[in-house]
């Protein structure tokens, strides 16, 4: 009950946060969304350049599901700035607990990664005539939401150590987007890369997600797409998990070493 | 009865990364005790470590020796206990979410202190009304002057109606008026039954609203007394200003036993007389007035005065 | 020209950007980018398209400088109240401010760098640049219009409070446009007149050009074209820019508290 109340609290800031950058969902979809759209059409035009237009496709289908991801990466950013505006200490001394007021302000980014996936998902599927894989390509807004899920879990985690380190916020976000860009199936295989980097890989968020999208898209059977599904799952319940301790442990750490500042 | 704040030789040490000899002391041995429904005052200047301990009181921070408790609460042990029972308002316009309204800051902080949802929404409007923020409750806090952002602070550290509260510095860069207004409503609590523990540099602000006051430097307390009696400190006595344009007479009064000093104030005929033993008064008056002078002043030291006297003339310099 | 105010303006920017991660952020990401398109390009088996990742590495470089990064040196200099005293001094604050922004455009160098290297180590791929000359002269005509066009983004952002919305919306068409990473030729043939606007676009055909063996045509007019949007871009700049700081006085919020 307490937890459901002081997250709605936090998600009322989280609201006034996104609504700093949009203010409507027109401006949304004119300034955001033709980034985005743009970005990831620079990417797959690469493959026209190639040449080929299965690496069209492939390339289409990795970046319409990372721009989820790298949306919701803006939780690193926000979780930082209750320190900018001195709330941080209100926020540790407060009975409530720090990660549930967090975990209301960030929420907000997930559901614009989410949002953005889908919407990035669909006018991509328009611009370059993606054959859709029917009934299938239903359950693709659920992966979306999934690998949304656990990029959120892994970015509060990065979130909760930057805290640390606020003014390292920027870069930490833009490093840990473009790692999962670059070496979780994105844009080239997994396999295209040294085996330790495999075995980093099979443990952070959007490479198995991203698997099950593909998956889905080739017509594969159900039981693959549920197992790569069920493991996005558990790799974003483990990092959200650690986030959350790791919230807790830094403001224990602050208090110990006297960082958490007043004003 | 237990006490609203005590502290037992409470230290805090900061480390220095670098050179381990060089670690700060930010608090040593500091034992004080706040009753409950007292105002008490941390006087000191800046990094004496007046907001240090406030942070050890509110957990904040972690003390490195001592102990700390709040309402009999172990602030180290009872964190969770203490959490529940104070409140705090800190100098300055800021903690408060600038993109939200002022009373959607005060229903995010409502909700973070569990207060009854059925009495939040009447709290937070008499709390508004109190502020005098009524009027732009609903308005964003960027649109607000910075008094009002630092009214709103203020409001927010009284929404868990808390029995104790803390208040580091929070006049600091109010305006005359408002100051007031400010202290008016610290009486106004301490009505209430509140214990207010508030930190500033300010004497005339823990002279008029503080029941005790602790004059705190380099991380010492170095005396806990009422603001009157803390007056007497030094000059234990009163001192008498009079005015006279007879040299002479100031020689003879320099005579008396108990006349610490006879000064005569910038180029005036205003004399101050120092005494160093109340006794000698009645002799001092009587020469006076048996001399023909008629404008004569009795005072004792303001706080001012005893503090710049006990913690030197260092005003602006770091340490 | 106030030679001594453009020197000591840069050194000034130097030992900034030394002490602030944020000024050299973009040396540590862009680079990643490029480890994505040779791995593309790798994958794909097309070496010989190598050149397309590093140019990009450099005008993404030179583009995320002149449109974002400078425009937070007359963000930050607001809210240090310097704008202020700036503005006050007898000299015109658009002069310091762009051999600021020069300094960090010439990182642009830096990146081609990191990419060239990155190319050859990571993924053994050697680029070689078959016309040095025009290399060299295509990259500071590059730096330099990227730090005078960077003044219009500068007086553009400050203005409102809501630059960050659209200054984060910019960076996909622009690049997509000016054909950073991709020729504009594979974009639908309605886009490509807007591209000529953008002086990336010039550069990054003559720079991918200098990195083959076949001599690049028209190189004088299209290094024209680069000075001639840079100077018009620096010259609408400027006048922007006294405009908005007119205004920021007459509002009275040249220093933002």
């Amino acid at each position: 009950m307490s937890f459901i109340r002081v997250f709605q609290a936090g998600f009322v800031v989280g609201r006034s946060d996104i609504a700093v950058f949009w203010w409507n969902w027109k401006l949304w979809l004119t300034t955001w969304i033709l980034r985005v759209v743009t970005s990831a059409a620079t990417w797959i035009l690469l493959g026209r350049l190639i040449g080929s237009e299965d690496r069209v496709f492939y390339l289409l289908i990795g970046n319409a599901v990372i721009v989820g991801p790298q949306a919701a990466g803006w939780v690193v950013a926000s979780s930082t700035w209750d320190r900018f505006e001195g709330t941080y200490p209100m926020l540790v001394i407060a009975p409530s607990r720090l990660a549930h007021a967090m975990m209301g302000r960030t929420s907000i980014w997930l559901i614009n990664g989410i949002l953005t996936s889908l919407a990035t998902f669909v006018i991509l599927i328009a611009l370059f005539r993606l054959p859709l894989p029917f009934p299938g390509a239903l359950f693709a807004p659920l992966i979306i939401a999934v690998v949304c899920a656990s990029a959120y879990g892994f970015s509060l985690f990065v979130g909760s150590i930057v805290i640390r380190i606020p003014q390292t916020r920027n870069i930490a976000h833009n490093l840990a987007t473009t790692l999962l860009m670059a070496f979780c199936g994105v844009s080239v295989p997994v396999s295209f890369w040294p085996v330790w980097i495999q075995r980093i890989v099979s443990v952070m968020p959007v490479t198995h997600g991203l698997l099950a999208m593909r998956l889905l898209f080739s017509g594969a059977a159900i039981t693959p797409i549920l197992q790569s599904v069920a493991a996005e799952m558990a790799v974003g319940l483990a990092w959200f998990v650690l986030g959350v301790m790791t919230m807790d442990y830094m403001a224990n750490l602050g208090r110990r070493d006297g960082s958490i500042e007043f004003v | 009865m237990t006490a609203a704040i005590q502290t037992r030789s409470l230290g805090r040490i900061y480390k220095n990364q670098q050179k381990a000899a060089e670690d700060i002391v930010a608090l040593n041995d500091v034992s004080i005790q706040v009753e409950i429904g007292e105002v008490h005052g941390l006087l000191g200047p800046n990094g004496a470590g007046k907001t240090t301990l406030v942070k050890i009181l509110s957990t904040v921070l972690l003390p490195s020796s001592g102990s700390a408790s709040v309402l009999g609460l172990d602030v180290e042990r009872d964190t969770n206990a203490v959490r529940r029972s104070i409140g705090i308002v800190f100098g300055g316009d800021r903690g408060v979410y600038w993109h939200l309204t002022g009373r959607q800051n005060l229903q995010y902080w409502a909700a973070l202190y569990s207060v009854p949802a059925r009495e939040t929404n009447s709290r937070i409007a008499k709390l508004l009304e109190r502020v005098g923020l009524a009027d732009r409750a609903d308005h964003l806090v960027e649109t607000y002057s910075r008094g009002m952002k630092q009214r709103l602070h203020l409001a927010r550290g009284l929404v868990a109606d808390a029995r104790v509260l803390f208040l580091d510095e929070p006049t600091i860069g109010m305006d005359p008026l408002a100051a007031r207004d400010f202290r008016e409503l610290v009486r106004e609590l301490r009505h209430e039954g509140k214990t207010i523990l508030l930190t500033t540099h300010d004497m005339a602000e823990a002279e008029s609203i503080c029941d005790r006051v602790a004059l705190i430097d380099h991380g010492r307390v170095i005396a806990v007394e009422t603001p009157r009696s803390l007056s007497r400190v030094i000059s234990q006595y009163e001192r008498i200003d009079f005015e006279c344009d007879r040299e002479s007479l100031a020689e003879q009064l320099r005579t008396l036993p108990g006349v610490s000093s006879v000064v005569r104030l910038q180029d005036d005929n205003n004399y101050r007389i120092d005494l160093s033993d109340g006794s000698a008064v009645r002799q001092v008056l009587d020469l006076l007035v048996r001399s023909g002078v008629t404008s004569i002043r009795t005072s004792l030291p303001s706080l001012e005065e005893v503090y710049v006297h006990i913690i030197g003339d260092r005003g602006l310099k770091l340490r | 020209m106030p030679l001594r105010v453009l020197l000591v303006a840069a050194c000034t920017q130097l030992r900034i950007a030394r002490r602030n991660i944020e000024n050299i952020y973009p040396l540590l990401t862009i680079p990643l980018q490029s480890l994505i398109s040779l791995a593309i390009i790798v994958h794909s088996g097309r070496p010989d398209l190598a050149r397309y990742s590093l140019v990009a590495s450099l005008l993404m470089t030179v583009g995320q400088m002149s449109f974002f990064d400078a425009s937070e040196i007359l963000a930050q200099d607001r809210n240090h109240q310097i704008l202020e005293l700036a503005v006050a001094s007898p000299t015109t604050y658009a002069w310091p401010l762009i051999a600021r922004i020069l300094v960090l455009t010439s990182m642009g160098i830096g990146g081609f760098a990191e990419s060239w290297l990155m190319a050859r180590f990571v993924f053994g791929i050697h680029v070689a640049i078959f016309h040095p000359v025009v290399f060299v002269i295509t990259l500071v005509f590059t730096v330099l219009s990227g730090a005078a066009t960077a003044l219009i983004t500068t007086a553009v952002f400050c203005l409102t409070r809501t630059t960050r919305t659209y200054q984060n919306a910019i960076s996909g068409p622009l690049y997509l446009l000016s054909g950073a990473l991709v020729p504009v030729s594979l974009l639908p043939a309605v886009l490509r007149p807007v591209s000529r606007l953008i002086y990336l676009f010039w550069s990054a055909d003559l720079l991918r050009e200098s990195m083959q063996p076949g001599d690049p045509l028209f190189i004088i007019p299209r290094l024209g074209a680069i000075v001639l949007l840079g100077v018009a871009g620096g010259a609408f700049g400027s006048w922007l820019l006294g405009r908005m700081l007119n205004n920021l006085r007459r509002e009275g919020t040249l220093g933002l508290s």
